[in-house]
């Protein structure tokens, strides 16, 4: 998988391609983990190359998640493709951690809630 | 480091050291060369100064010898211009007052008296400073017509006689008084002034004691002595052909150099022939001495190359045995005392090799440490891991007695020793079949520890006929207070079947809900919405029903076995896997073995990933309606919560 990070409006976007399974979950918590040092919290996951996501990688979103709660950070997801967001949605993913359509979607959600 | 002797290989070989022996020799011979040359251009261009000095000598005798034999001839022309005249009884008394005035005191003089005879012939005489010693026609000498053509006196070119003597000759003519008063030529009178002397006079003026002065004209005649002027030959041409120069030769066995330099006006060459050893004798013993220094410096070299490799080898010949003894296997060898890390502030290459290759041993002492912990680890993981495996597999249900209403075949294909997948079936009731489907979210022990924790917890929480997603609630908690720090997150799909009337339930957490087909119908069951274990602590776990038609199978398999890939990338996809169900009504043993063998066509292989699936047949009669639920219809009434 590969891991592209850029900043717009304040927020990380953390661009993922590929899969999001065993082999990439750890490298993607180690760049998260690189990221909050550096000051993210409003993080912004575009998932739109993303094809298959694992227990592995849901799991390391959860860590994720749970670094940025006590920052008070936030994580919005985008661009899910189809069978991904089932995943994602069926297993309730999605309560945690909303989804919008598109990286603008998601940014914009971060400015409502401020 | 320890004082041993330092073996034939560890001195500089001789293929070694003869390239900077002979490298030396040649910086010394250059230089005893060039400075040779050098010496030798600059006592060559010494000798050639003092030869040209020596021309001013010699033409200041010149001028003391031509002036001499100037006055000489005054009285002689006097005399001589009576002989045409005179009787035969008068010119024996004229003949011996002309000997008796031709001096011999520069040299040996001989005068010629040519004149005409009152008969008109040309008589020659001539006298030495003795007697009369010719008188009658001359042999040679000029014609009449030259005779009396020759009006002024003359000196002729310097020559070299029979005794290689140095010859000047003078004419002056004897005039006698014309009938109109001018005066004509009658005669000749010659003095020829042979000076044997001349070259001695000359060396003694010569700062070159032992040299041999010559003089060489132009018709090549020389005044060197007869006798041993045979070997010289070459010499003589050399000086015609050159002129000026320098040649080395050796003459009566002796080596001589000869100097040679044009005179008065190019007329003749002025040869000194100087003993070698009078000129470069001083340079040839410094030469030989500075030789025999130079030999002595080269034997010095050679000592001491000889010595500097011991030197500098010795520690090296120790630390070889060392990297020996280390690369044997023996880390514990030192080559000496420990010395200590500050003991030399500025250490020199030895010490400074000796330093790496302890650090080089201490690294490896500790690395063959931690490579023999590594491989005590492996080995007790690797009996871990062996026995999780038998764990895993003793975990596993046993087949179903032959049951008149269901059919069930399990399904795995482990990639690694342990894997993360789960599966479970048991008879709740008579009537009641559970059936578990989970994955956990990790590998190895840790997989095999929650998933041995969690199905028999969920198995035995269903034998005491706890509801489906009770059971769910409960382990979820007993997950979450059980956590400390790490995420235990466990997908987990249960469900429960009636044997009698087809009605399944079930309950899922964050796990793929079954795909049910008959025939060419599939349908995959909702997805519930709910979170894997292990996650959030409240979440409520909702029980669906549905009721299955008989013959018609479920299919439980987690969303890893629409990700085998080809050799493309190209995921199996939920297209594939609905278009094979559509295509296979098979019993589930031959269901499960088709679907893997259509996965493995798909990745060309055996996947690189742990699968689990098995299939569920209801072969019971039938109850009541089909029931194909979807998600919404699941939540409005088709799965209607408990």
């Amino acid at each position: 998988m590969e891991i592209q990070v850029h900043r717009a409006q304040g927020a990380y976007i953390i661009t993922l391609s590929g899969r999001w399974d065993t082999f990439s979950a750890s490298a993607f918590e180690q760049k998260c983990a690189e990221l909050i040092a550096a000051g993210m919290r409003a993080t912004v996951i575009d998932a739109a190359q993303v094809d298959y996501v694992s227990s592995f990688g849901l799991r390391s979103l959860l860590n994720l998640g749970k670094m940025l709660e006590p920052l008070k950070g936030d994580i919005h997801m985008c661009s899910l493709q189809p069978q991904v967001s089932k995943i994602f949605i069926g297993s309730g993913f999605g309560n945690l951690f909303p989804v919008f359509p598109t990286v603008d979607a998601a940014l914009k959600a971060f400015g409502k809630r401020e | 480091m320890n004082a041993q002797p330092v073996p034939w290989r560890y001195r500089l070989e001789t293929r070694q050291s003869i390239p900077i022996m002979i490298g030396l020799a040649g910086v010394i011979a250059l230089l005893l060369t060039l400075g040779y040359l050098y010496a030798r251009e600059q006592i060559l261009a010494s000798t050639k100064a003092q030869v040209a000095q020596l021309i001013g000598s010699i033409a200041r005798q010149d001028d003391y010898n031509r002036n001499w034999l100037q006055r000489g001839m005054q009285p002689l022309v006097r005399m001589a211009a009576q002989f045409p005249g005179l009787t035969t009884a008068q010119q024996k008394e004229a003949d011996k007052a002309l000997s008796a005035v031709i001096s011999d005191a520069r040299g040996k003089q001989t005068v010629d008296i040519l004149f005409f005879t009152n008969a008109g012939s040309l008589m020659l005489r001539r006298y030495d400073s003795q007697h009369l010693l010719y008188a009658g026609p001359p042999q040679d000498g000029p014609t009449p017509e030259a005779l009396k053509a020759f009006s002024a006196p003359r000196w002729y070119t310097p020559m070299v006689d029979a005794k290689r003597d140095f010859v000047l000759r003078y004419s002056v003519p004897i005039l006698a008084q014309s009938g109109t008063g001018e005066g004509k030529t009658v005669g000749i009178c010659s003095a020829n002034l042979a000076i044997s002397w001349f070259a001695d006079r000359v060396r003694s003026f010569s700062p070159f004691r032992n040299c041999e002065v010559f003089f060489l004209t132009r018709d090549g005649s020389w005044t060197l002595p007869a006798k041993d002027d045979a070997p010289l030959a070459w010499l003589r041409q050399r000086m015609l052909a050159r002129k000026s120069g320098e040649s080395g030769l050796v003459w009566n066995d002796i080596p001589y150099t000869a100097v040679y330099t044009p005179m008065t006006g190019g007329e003749l060459l002025l040869g000194l022939l100087i003993p070698r050893k009078d000129i470069f004798g001083g340079l040839d013993r410094l030469t030989h001495m500075l030789s025999g220094i130079g030999l002595v410096v080269l034997l010095l070299a050679a000592y001491s190359l000889h010595r500097t490799s011991k030197i500098v080898l010795r520690p090296l010949n120790a630390l070889e045995a060392l990297a020996g003894r280390l690369a044997r296997g023996e880390l514990d060898a030192v080559d000496g005392p420990e010395q200590p890390r500050s003991a030399c502030r500025f250490p020199n290459e030895a010490q400074r090799l000796h330093r790496a290759t302890e650090t080089l041993r201490q690294a490896l002492h500790r690395r063959v440490r931690d490579l023999m912990l590594i491989g005590q680890t492996r080995e007790r993981i690797f009996g871990e891991m062996e026995f999780a495996r038998s764990m895993q597999e003793a975990m596993r249900p046993k087949p179903l007695l032959p049951s008149a209403n269901v059919e069930i075949a399990p399904f795995v294909h482990r990639a690694g020793d342990v894997c993360g997948d789960m599966y479970d079936y048991f008879f709740q009731t008579p009537q009641q079949l559970c059936c578990i489907m989970g994955n956990a979210a990790a590998h190895g022990v840790p997989a095999a520890l929650l998933t041995g924790r969690v199905i028999p917890l969920l198995h035995e929480l269903l034998l005491t006929g706890l509801g489906l997603g009770k059971a769910l609630e409960y382990i979820n908690s007993v997950l979450g207070a059980s956590q400390s720090g790490e995420m235990h997150m466990v997908s987990v799909l249960v469900g429960s079947l009636n044997v009698d009337d087809g009605v399944f339930r079930w309950a899922c957490a964050g796990q793929s809900p079954p795909f049910r087909c008959l025939g060419p119908e599939v349908e995959q069951l909702a997805w519930t919405g709910n979170m894997p274990l292990g996650i959030r602590e409240k979440e409520q776990y909702q029980e669906h029903e549905t009721r299955l038609r008989p013959g018609e199978t479920l299919l439980f398999a987690g969303p890893r076995l629409l990700s085998v890939r080809d050799a493309q990338g190209n995921a199996y996809g939920e297209h594939a896997l609905r278009a094979f169900l559509a295509s296979n009504d098979k019993p589930p043993q031959a269901l499960a073995s088709a679907l893997f063998k259509s996965l493995c066509a798909h990745a060309d292989g055996q996947p690189q990933e742990d699968l689990t699936f098995f299939a569920l047949r209801w072969t019971g009669k039938s109850g009541g309606g089909y029931s194909a639920c979807s998600g919404a219809s699941a939540a409005s009434g088709c799965g209607g919560r408990l």
